[in-house]
């Protein structure tokens, strides 16, 4: 039809450049600004340590690796890297480039925790997953967030 | 009435399409370099829906671990019927619509690239991009090359459309226009620029304060200036040239996939479309001449030089070579080179280099009447 319609290709094209410039302008509500060809768009990093809320006090889970007992009282074992598998969300304790942004990453840190305390739905002791994130965004001084899970009651005997 | 003969030319104009011929045979090249990447992923991450993942899609239009697979395999088939030349345009559009589709349900995957690359795809399949069937084959004759030209337009347009983003974008970033952030980029990646051969003490300037508030704010002017230079034919050739040194520079200093050399293959399709309406005449007689003659017609993807040996005329019979420009007029030569770098796209750099030293230089250009 865009072959023999002068108007088909009048509307497509028209239809087309509008929503690019359209998905260039809004670029920055969406994470890695998708569809904004926001190249090289900052230069910040990002470093975060695993944490686990077990009766309200936080356990550090430096590896990414723990052991809890389930409702039943057996020990059971845990790991983020067997949910999260991309290096940039795996990396516990280094100071890693986020190469989409600082907001971007918190944001996927964020989705990758529930993600990961919903998968370990057997853990009956830890109430919560936190992340404590350390973001430098260009060189300017560090900020530090905390992201926490959903909660979860103590369920372990 | 005035609209509607406005956009009659733009929406109703024919090309010659032989010149995008290496345009879809690379974008083809960068698909199957993508889909690959994807299947060797599959086979040592796993099936990405058995791990975290952000999908923009609900469950149910996230496709299971045989159907993914079945995908992957399908953009692999597709891009190899890009590069070959057969079916190419629906394979180049049905080529974007699954990469639309795999970042949609796995927006991990994002990479400005990856979506630009689809854009391109998808663009590049309206046009008569399947005229130069295979590297290897005979180019069509005549009217089987010619065809609609508003699809070449659309990419010129995206093009520009990618850099005034990129480029806007950096403008209204603080840290963007004082340099901050190419200051630290340029010290993240000094040592893989290093290890490309960017010397040292070059990268230790660049990455100072103040070169590198320079080179950012240069950097901002260039993509935002780079549509309007590139939208004029006068300007067009020079801003290509500084595109391509611009592009050069940040792959040998960043690490950016495919984002160069994507770039650098849409250069093609700002390419005028006149096959063989230069013209290379070289002394059969000098080996010289005969390789250069030989390089060209291997390089010359566009088809832009019709390559013959020389023929009795009146020109100095020291001349090996010489080259007939599109207006009629000739070089030799300094000026003959500097001419076959900017039809040729692998020789393409060196053509501002090489025309500003002829332009120092005298004698280059014979008389057209002879």
């Amino acid at each position: 039809m865009l072959e023999t319609s002068r108007a088909a290709r009048g509307l497509f094209a028209a239809a087309w450049l509008a929503a690019q410039a359209a998905l260039a302008l809004t670029a920055g509500s969406r994470p890695a600004a998708m569809g904004g060809f926001r190249m090289f768009s900052e230069a910040s990093t990002v470093r975060y340590e695993l944490f686990r809320e077990v009766r309200g006090a936080l356990v550090p889970v430096p590896t990414g690796v723990w052991t809890a007992k389930d409702a039943s009282g057996t020990v059971r074992r845990y790991s983020w890297r067997e949910r999260v598998r991309r290096p940039e969300l795996c990396t516990f304790g280094v100071e890693l480039a986020a190469s989409y942004g600082a907001a971007t990453q918190l944001e996927r840190l964020r989705a990758a925790l529930d993600d990961v305390f919903l998968d370990a739905s057997g853990d009956a002791e830890t109430t919560r997953l936190v992340l404590v994130v350390t973001t430098r965004r260009n060189h300017h001084e560090p900020e530090t967030a905390r992201l926490e899970s959903f909660a979860r009651p103590h369920r372990a005997p | 009435m005035r609209l509607d003969r406005a956009l009659r030319g733009p929406l109703d104009r024919t090309v010659d399409g032989t010149f995008l011929g290496p345009v879809r045979v690379s974008l083809g090249l960068m698909l199957l370099l993508q889909g690959t990447v994807a299947a060797r992923e599959l086979t040592t991450q796993g099936y990405f829906g058995d791990a975290f993942h952000v999908s923009l899609l609900p469950d149910a239009l996230v496709p299971s671990r045989s159907g993914y697979v079945a995908l992957i395999a399908l953009r692999c088939v597709l891009a190899a019927l890009v590069v070959l030349g057969a079916r190419a345009r629906e394979a180049l559009a049905a080529s974007a619509l699954v990469v639309f589709y795999t970042l949609s349900i796995n927006t991990l995957d994002y990479h400005h690239n990856r979506y630009a690359l689809a854009c391109y795809a998808l663009l590049l399949s309206l046009t008569p991009c399947d005229r130069w069937l295979a590297p290897a084959a005979p180019s069509p004759a005549g009217a089987a090359r010619v065809g609609l030209a508003w699809g070449v337009s659309l990419c010129q347009a995206q093009v520009c459309l990618v850099y005034l983003a990129s480029g806007g974008s950096k403008l209204l970033d603080p840290d963007w226009r004082s340099g901050a952030v190419l200051h630290e980029r340029l010290a993240w990646y000094a040592p893989v620029a290093e290890a490309r051969g960017v010397p040292h003490g070059l990268l230790a300037a660049l990455s100072a304060p103040l070169a590198a508030s320079a080179l950012a704010k240069l950097a901002v002017i260039t993509e935002l200036s780079l549509p309007a230079l590139l939208a004029s034919r006068r300007t067009r050739a020079a801003a290509l040239a500084w595109g391509v040194w611009f592009h050069l520079l940040i792959q040998l200093t960043s690490r950016v996939e495919l984002f160069g050399a994507l770039t650098l293959t849409m250069y093609g399709v700002f390419v005028t479309g006149d096959v063989r309406a230069r013209a290379l005449r070289y002394d059969p007689r000098s080996r010289a001449a005969t390789a250069l003659a030989a390089v060209v017609r291997a390089t010359d993807w566009f088809a832009r030089f019709d390559v013959r040996a020389w023929e009795a005329d009146a020109l100095d019979a020291r001349r090996h070579v010489v080259v007939v420009r599109r207006d009629g007029s000739r070089a030799t030569r300094l000026a003959a080179l500097a001419m076959l770098a900017r039809g040729l796209p692998v020789f393409f750099p060196l053509w501002a280099p090489l025309a500003l030293t002829a332009s120092l230089g005298r004698g280059s250009d014979v008389a057209t009447e002879a």
